[in-house]
């Protein structure tokens, strides 16, 4: 009971903010249409609200005053959640979280910006837990619109915020995702291969330091090249054999640096030193191989 | 107040969604079959050697490779023949058979192994440095991180076995 009384005083709140800094509309017409929707709202008639505030923004003129963009987001925001709270490619939320951008940029009334950044930030999180929940094989492409929409909001909010860092969290499990799909179906998914490369390969002109993007970049290529070797057909004429091999080996080449990084980086991780260990033997360079071996048992029995 | 609990949890993408663990077998297994189910395809044996199953024996311990050969064994055949995979582990276990594949852990001499395979047409393949000069007919090496193989063709022919040009012009030639 005390929550729905706390949440009805907020409600007044925002509306109450919204009346004190009502602009001075200058088509008549419009005017009745925006505080309509006005009124629609403070009944809690939010469809109704809808309708008005939709013929209300159709002015152009409107558009230059941040209070048409706030009621605006305001609304759709209050849309959003009466209908599309479960919906992760929610056109309401996308629409409120727009216009209280556009509202925020126009705006110079100290008061209510705060309150279209409370607007923001709360959109934002909405946005940035969506992309984790849809961070998936089947969602993953809402989970970047959500996240692409988080970012935005974020750097609304905080225009000094190093979002390298959620990018490269973002990015890291999205490669991970890539990758699943590349290795569900190999040959199907090829494009994935790429993209997996890609993403990786984004985060570390990021940061080039990055293990994880190191790590992954090596054993997404060795994983490539052995893969290859497996599938060879027992048909292929030796010429085509020789030439597979060749390819192969380039790509395990491709994939040492990544995986020698990463091992400078956190010579303790035993993935390292497994995926080490592979990529030499898969180069046929049994010395390093079992060199690498050798400190993995080491590290094993250490612990 | 559970939706906030709800929000809290979510934040952070989980670390280990960041990090791949799978991990392919070893490949050098498959190119080592591959390469000896070729071979049965660029040599030609003697018609008494063409009947029956055609022998793959596999001299030294047990390893991936002859998992590999058994699983070539059960989908392909040699012109009519079917494959069987025989694992030897004393020279007398040899018998007769097509190819004889000399895994790089054995102890024997090859001296010995040779002398065993004398007179019989047998494709010694070893995997040693220097063993296709003594004695072996293919010998697989390392050249340039690459699997590759070295043909003695004297040693074929003292075994009565024709080479394609096609496999002499991909080995790498060695004479005794």
């Amino acid at each position: 009971m005390e929550k729905y009384k706390l949440y009805n005083l907020r409600f007044l709140f925002f509306l109450l903010l919204i009346l004190i800094c009502s602009p001075i509309v200058n088509a008549q017409s419009s005017v009745i249409h925006y505080d309509a929707a006005l009124n629609y709202m403070q009944k809690n008639n939010v469809d109704s609200a809808k309708i008005e505030i939709d013929l209300h923004m159709q002015n152009v003129d409107v558009q230059l005053d941040p209070e048409n963009w706030y009621l605006e987001g305001f609304i759709y925001k209050e849309l959003y959640k009466k209908y599309e709270n479960e919906n992760f490619n929610s056109p309401y939320r996308d629409k409120s979280l727009n216009s209280f951008k556009k509202s925020f940029k126009l705006d110079t009334v100290i008061a209510r910006t705060k309150t279209t950044k409370e607007l923001i930030r709360y959109l934002a999180g909405r946005f940035y837990n969506d992309a984790v929940l849809t961070l998936d094989s089947l969602n993953y492409l809402t989970s970047i619109l959500c996240y692409e929409q988080y970012r935005d909001a974020a750097l609304i909010l905080d225009s000094i915020l190093d979002i390298k860092k959620k990018d490269i969290e973002f990015y890291l499990a999205l490669g991970t995702i890539y990758v699943e799909i590349y290795n569900s179906d190999k040959i199907k998914n090829l494009q994935f291969f790429n993209l997996t490369r890609d993403t990786y390969m984004k985060i570390l002109n990021w940061d080039p330091n990055n293990y994880a993007a190191n790590y992954d970049l090596g054993l997404l290529y060795w994983n490539k090249g052995v893969h290859l070797m497996n599938n060879i057909d027992y048909e292929l004429n030796l010429d085509s054999v020789m030439q597979v091999q060749n390819y192969s080996v380039s790509i395990f080449k491709e994939s040492l640096p990544f995986a020698q990084k990463a091992y400078e980086m956190e010579p303790k991780r035993e993935e390292t030193l497994i995926v080490l260990s592979g990529i030499f033997y898969s180069l046929n360079d049994f010395p390093k191989s079992k060199a690498f071996d050798a400190i993995l048992k080491d590290l094993q029995k250490e612990k | 107040m559970k939706r906030k609990l709800f929000y809290c949890i979510l934040c952070i993408f989980p670390v280990l969604l960041g990090f791949q663990t799978s991990f392919e077998a070893d490949a050098n297994v498959r190119l080592k079959s591959v390469f000896i189910y070729n071979f049965t395809r660029y040599i030609d044996w003697p018609s008494d050697y063409k009947t029956g199953s055609f022998v793959i024996a596999y001299f030294g311990k047990s390893s991936k490779v002859i998992a590999e050969l058994n699983k070539m064994a059960l989908s392909k055949t040699v012109g009519t023949q079917k494959i069987e995979i025989r694992i030897v582990t004393k020279l007398s276990e040899i018998g007769k058979a097509n190819i004889l594949y000399v895994s790089p852990d054995v102890e024997t001499p090859l001296v010995d192994i040779i002398k065993t395979t004398k007179g019989k047409s047998i494709l010694v393949v070893t995997e040693n440095i220097g063993f296709a000069k003594k004695g072996a007919t293919i010998n697989f090496v390392i050249v340039d991180n690459r699997q590759k193989f070295e043909l003695n063709q004297a040693n074929a022919e003292k075994n009565h076995l024709k080479v394609s040009s096609s496999l002499l012009a991909l080995a790498i030639p060695v004479t005794n």
